[in-house]
């Protein structure tokens, strides 16, 4: 049987590989702009030694909207598609440790269920499941998906509760909420600042009440340090409070 | 068979920085990497908020970086400031 260890180191490592990934697609893709950009200047000659006869590029009309365009897809859509796919990353991780923890020791969900004392099974699902275990997947699985829908500190709360690992410290964890404060105003918002990102981000907020959301490389870089020493820090805590309990599920 | 050889494009004229009004985008300044420190030092003298972006090969050769402005940044008053350094 797989030890408990086992299946957060391997968690922990394909987030960490994830994580690597989306930084270098986020600098490769800023990277491919940025020559398209050059190579779309005025120069009409070089560009179009450069661009050949390509369709999308082979007028002068269209390399200028290119190069008008390069700039609004770096600034906007690339770093917010970044923001929210290294926030998605993140939440993955902590949802991924909350159901292997809950699946290993499935007593805590006896008093992790925020208040309740008792979970709801339908008679269907225990008659249909296969045995004990594939009911208790159930049940996690649902604990897990209202997990979900918890703000990120009372997610890192019920995580705690769980199992405490003293990461994220106080520092990150007010990070960690800035950046999901970010990842909600470009979900939700058309990226003007609200008073609920305010709210949210408390004394990290980067921009005032009706300002445009911005998200310079200098955010990004902070952003993928903060989530990639987070979850490293985590591993050892956690590998280490994993014992040798199997893993289950 | 081997692509042909592209010819070298212009290096930029970097003596005089501009800065660039994007579409829907926030305004920005290129330049050569080596000039980075000096004009966000001549931008944050002049209290103008910025945020200096990631380097890029340039196909002139070297490496460059852009200066990303505020969307509310005033355009003039930061050009006058490129000057100012360029006339240094």
């Amino acid at each position: 049987m797989t030890a408990l260890r086992d299946r957060v180191r391997a968690a922990a490592d394909a987030a960490l590989a994830d994580v690597a990934d989306l930084r270098q697609y986020w600098l490769d893709t800023q990277t491919a702009w940025e020559i398209v950009d050059e190579a779309s200047s005025p120069d009409a000659g070089f560009a179009a030694e450069f661009f050949g006869t390509a369709r999308f590029s082979s007028t002068p009309e269209r390399r200028q909207e290119l190069s008008t365009r390069a700039d609004d897809y770096l600034q906007r859509y690339l770093a917010a598609a970044v923001v929210q796919q290294l926030y998605a990353i993140f939440d993955g991780y902590v949802l991924g440790l909350v159901r292997l923890w809950l699946l290993a020791h499935p007593r805590h969900l006896i008093r992790t269920g925020r208040g309740q004392q008792t979970r709801q099974v339908s008679l269907a699902a225990v008659v249909n499941a296969p045995d004990r275990a594939a009911v208790l997947e159930e049940i996690v699985e649902r604990e897990v998906r209202d997990v979900a829908y918890l703000s990120l500190k009372d997610q890192l709360e019920t995580l705690r509760k769980l199992v405490s690992l003293g990461r994220p410290d106080d520092d990150e964890r007010a990070a960690l909420i800035e950046l999901k404060a970010t990842r909600d105003l470009l979900v939700h918002g058309d990226g003007v600042v609200t008073a609920d990102y305010l709210a949210k981000a408390g004394s990290l907020a980067r921009f005032a009440d009706g300002e445009r959301m911005q998200l310079p490389d200098v955010y990004l870089s902070a952003s993928f340090d903060l989530v990639r020493g987070v979850i490293a820090a985590m591993i050892d805590a956690a590998v280490a409070k994993a014992g040798d309990a199997p893993a289950r599920g | 068979m081997p692509a042909p050889a592209l010819p070298s494009p212009p290096a930029a004229d970097d003596a005089l920085l501009t800065v660039e009004t994007p579409q829907n985008a926030a305004p920005i300044i290129r330049l050569p990497i080596e000039r980075t420190e000096a004009v966000s030092q001549a931008l944050s003298d002049a209290g103008v908020r910025h945020w200096i972006q990631n380097p890029y090969p340039s196909l002139a050769g070297g490496w460059r970086r852009k200066i990303l402005l505020t969307h509310a940044a005033d355009v003039a008053a930061v050009q006058k400031v490129l000057d100012d350094v360029a006339g240094q």
